[in-house]
C-alpha cells in the first residue's frame, strides 16, 4: 500500500474539499435566508416605528430597532433598502414621516415608489449590504453619496453622483429563489441602460421587467418593490450593485 | 419521533429525528432540510434545461459565473476525477443521455440538450476560476452531478438538523446517520445483497457519518433486463445499469455493489461510484488513500473491504 507523497496530498484535499464544500453551500445559503429573514422583520419593524427613523439614517451605528438591541449589520442594511416601503406610503405629501405614522401597518401595494429619501438609504451602509448579496463579493457601496434626507430635491436629477469609468458591466445578485446577473451600460459617467443578462431565478423575470429601465432613469440600483417579486427585485438591485461596484 | 417523506432527486427522501434536542423547531428545521434538496436539484439537475447546470451547456468557450451549489459540486467533482484518472467523471453526462436516462423523474418528460457533444470529452475540459467562481466549458458538454449533487443536499440537510444530534436521512440509498439511534446505540445500516433482494449483505454501525452503495441492481435504462440476463442484441454483455465507465465508454461490470462509509454523503456517493468502476482492487487502493472505509462486493460474490469497518447487527 505504498503511495507517494503527491498522491497522498491530492487524496487529502479530495476530503477536505468534500468538506469545505459543504460548509460553502450551507453558508451561502445561511446568509440568504438570514437575510430574507432580517428583511421581513426590518420591514415590519420599519412600519411599526416610524419616529426614530431619520435618527437611523443619520447615524446606522445606532441601534434602530428598540426592541433588538444588537441588530445584526445585515438587517442594518435590509432595513435601509427597505425604506421605499414606507416612503411610498407617503407618496405624494410633503411630510412623509407624519403620514406613515398616521396610516396603520399594512402590506406593501403592488408596486412602490421610492420618495428623496429612499434613494439615500442605502448609502449609510453599504458594506453589510454586500454581505447580505449572499456569495458572491460585493465589494463596493451603493453609488450616490449620503445626502440630507430631508432634501426635497428629485431622485431622478441626482447631479452629486460620481461619475462611473465607461463600459459595460455585469454583476450578481442572490436572492433565495434564485439569482440575476444584471448588465450595465456606462457612457460618459452615467449609467446609460441596465438590463437582466441572465435569469436564473425560479420565476420568470417577466415578473420585474419594468426595473431595468428604472435604474437608468434614477441613476441608481435603487428599484422599486415588486409585489409578489420582493426576492427577484432585491436580487436585481444586488446585481445592479455588484455590477456599479466594477464601474468604480 | 418526527419523520417525514418527500420526493426530490428521483427519490423518496425521509428524514427522522430520534429526539435529543427539543421538540421546538423541528418542524422548521426539517422545512430547510428538505429545501436543500429541492434547491440543489434544481440548480444541479440535468432533466430540466432551465436548470443553472443546464444552462451552462449551452455556454460553452465563455467563463460562467456559477452559484456556491453549483460551483462546489462541480469543484469536487473535477477534483476526484483527476484523484481516479477519470474513472469517475462528470462530463458523462450526455452518453447517460444516449443510454435513455434522460425522463424527468416528475413528469415523465424527455430531456436532451441541444448539444452535439464529442465522445472523447473529459474531466479536463472544464476550468474553474476560483476568484471569479466561474465555469467555463471548454468544449460543448453536459455535465452529470447525479453522483455529487444528492450527497451534497444530505450534507447540507443534516446540518440543518445538527442541533437535534440524533436523526437519519434517506435519501434513496444515500443515508447520513446523526448521533445514535432511539434506542440510543449507533445507527445499524444494512447493505442489500446484491443478488438476493430480500437479503443483506452486511450489516455496518455507524454514527455522525454517511453511507451510500453503488449497485447494479439500480436505475436500470429502459430496455435492460435483469442483471442475470443482461444480453445486448449484438451479444456483448451489458448490464444496462447506471453507471458508465467514463474512460470507455461501457457499463462498468467489475463490481455488483460498492459501499462507502464517510465522514459526508457527497464523498461517500462520490466515492462509491468511482470505486463502482474502478473496480475491486484499485477501488479499495484509493479508499485506503484517502482513509474512508468501504465495501466491495463483485459479481461473483467475492468481498473485498477496508479495515475500518464497524460490522454489528
Amino acid at each position: 500500500m505504498a503511495q507517494s507523497g503527491s498522491n497522498k496530498k491530492v487524496a487529502n484535499g479530495l476530503v477536505a474539499v468534500s468538506c469545505g464544500a459543504v460548509l460553502a453551500v450551507y453558508t451561502a445559503g445561511y446568509v440568504r435566508t438570514r437575510a430574507a429573514v432580517d428583511q421581513f422583520e426590518a420591514q415590519a419593524a420599519e412600519r411599526r416605528a416610524a419616529d426614530p427613523l431619520p435618527q437611523r439614517i443619520e447615524s446606522p451605528g445606532t441601534s434602530f430597532r428598540p426592541r433588538a438591541p444588537e441588530p445584526p449589520a445585515a438587517a442594518l442594511a435590509i432595513a435601509a433598502k427597505a425604506l421605499p416601503n414606507r416612503a411610498e406610503n407617503a407618496a405624494g405629501t410633503s411630510d412623509p414621516i407624519a403620514s406613515t405614522e398616521s396610516e396603520p401597518p399594512r402590506e406593501p401595494t403592488p408596486v412602490l415608489t421610492p420618495s428623496p429619501i429612499a434613494i439615500e438609504a442605502p448609502a449609510p451602509a453599504p458594506a453589510p449590504m454586500a454581505s447580505v448579496a449572499a456569495a458572491t463579493a460585493v465589494q463596493a457601496p451603493a453609488p450616490l453619496p449620503p445626502a440630507d434626507h430631508k432634501s426635497e430635491a428629485s431622485v431622478a436629477a441626482a447631479p452629486a453622483a460620481p461619475a462611473w469609468k465607461d463600459g459595460t458591466y455585469y454583476g450578481w445578485g442572490t436572492s433565495r429563489h434564485g439569482d440575476i446577473q444584471a448588465e450595465v451600460v456606462i457612457e460618459r459617467g452615467r449609467i446609460a441602460a441596465a438590463t437582466i443578462a441572465q435569469c436564473r431565478t425560479r420565476y420568470p423575470c417577466s415578473v420585474i421587467e419594468q426595473l431595468p429601465p428604472e435604474v437608468a432613469q434614477r441613476q441608481s440600483p435603487d428599484v422599486d418593490y415588486v409585489s409578489r417579486a420582493t426576492q427577484s427585485a432585491n436580487a436585481f438591485y444586488f446585481a445592479v450593485v455588484d455590477a456599479l461596484s466594477k464601474a468604480k | 419521533m418526527p419523520v417525514r417523506t418527500e420526493v426530490a432527486m428521483g427519490t423518496l427522501v425521509t428524514i427522522q429525528v430520534a429526539g435529543g434536542g427539543s421538540e421546538a423547531g423541528v418542524d422548521g428545521a426539517l422545512e430547510r432540510a428538505f429545501g436543500w434538496f429541492h434547491e440543489i436539484e434544481a440548480r444541479c439537475t440535468r432533466f430540466d434545461q432551465r436548470s443553472e447546470l443546464m444552462q451552462l451547456t449551452g455556454r460553452a468557450g465563455v467563463p460562467v459565473p456559477a452559484s456556491a451549489i453549483l460551483y462546489e459540486a462541480v469543484r469536487f467533482a473535477l477534483m476526484l476525477a483527476e484523484e481516479t484518472g477519470g474513472a469517475f467523471d462528470p462530463t458523462v453526462g450526455h452518453r447517460m443521455e444516449a443510454r435513455g436516462f434522460n425522463r424527468e423523474h416528475r413528469t415523465g418528460e424527455i430531456v436532451r440538450s441541444r448539444i452535439a457533444q464529442e465522445d472523447d470529452v473529459s474531466h479536463r475540459d472544464v476550468r474553474l476560476d476560483p476568484d471569479r467562481r466561474t465555469i467555463t466549458l471548454l468544449r460543448p458538454l453536459t455535465l452529470d452531478l447525479g453522483a455529487v449533487a444528492k450527497g451534497l443536499a444530505v450534507d447540507a440537510a443534516a446540518r440543518e438538523l445538527e442541533p437535534f444530534k440524533d436523526f437519519a436521512i434517506d435519501a434513496g440509498g444515500d443515508l447520513y446517520l446523526g448521533g445514535s439511534n432511539p434506542r440510543g446505540e449507533a445507527w445499524c445500516v444494512g447493505i442489500r445483497h446484491p443478488r438476493r433482494d430480500d437479503e443483506l449483505i452486511a450489516s455496518l454501525r455507524v454514527s455522525n457519518q454517511a453511507v451510500c452503495t453503488s449497485g447494479d441492481y439500480e436505475r436500470r435504462t429502459p430496455s435492460a433486463g435483469q442483471y442475470d440476463h443482461g444480453q445486448n442484441d449484438d451479444g456483448r454483455n451489458d448490464a444496462g445499469h447506471h453507471i458508465l465507465d467514463p474512460r470507455t465508454g461501457a457499463t462498468a461490470q467489475a463490481v455488483a455493489s460498492a459501499t462507502v462509509v464517510a465522514s459526508g454523503a457527497m464523498l461517500a456517493d462520490a466515492l462509491a461510484t468511482a470505486v463502482f468502476v474502478l473496480g475491486p482492487e484499485d477501488g479499495i487502493e484509493l479508499l485506503n488513500r484517502l482513509g474512508v472505509d468501504g465495501l466491495i462486493v463483485t459479481p461473483e460474490l467475492e468481498r473485498y473491504e477496508t479495515g475500518g469497518l464497524c460490522h454489528g447487527s
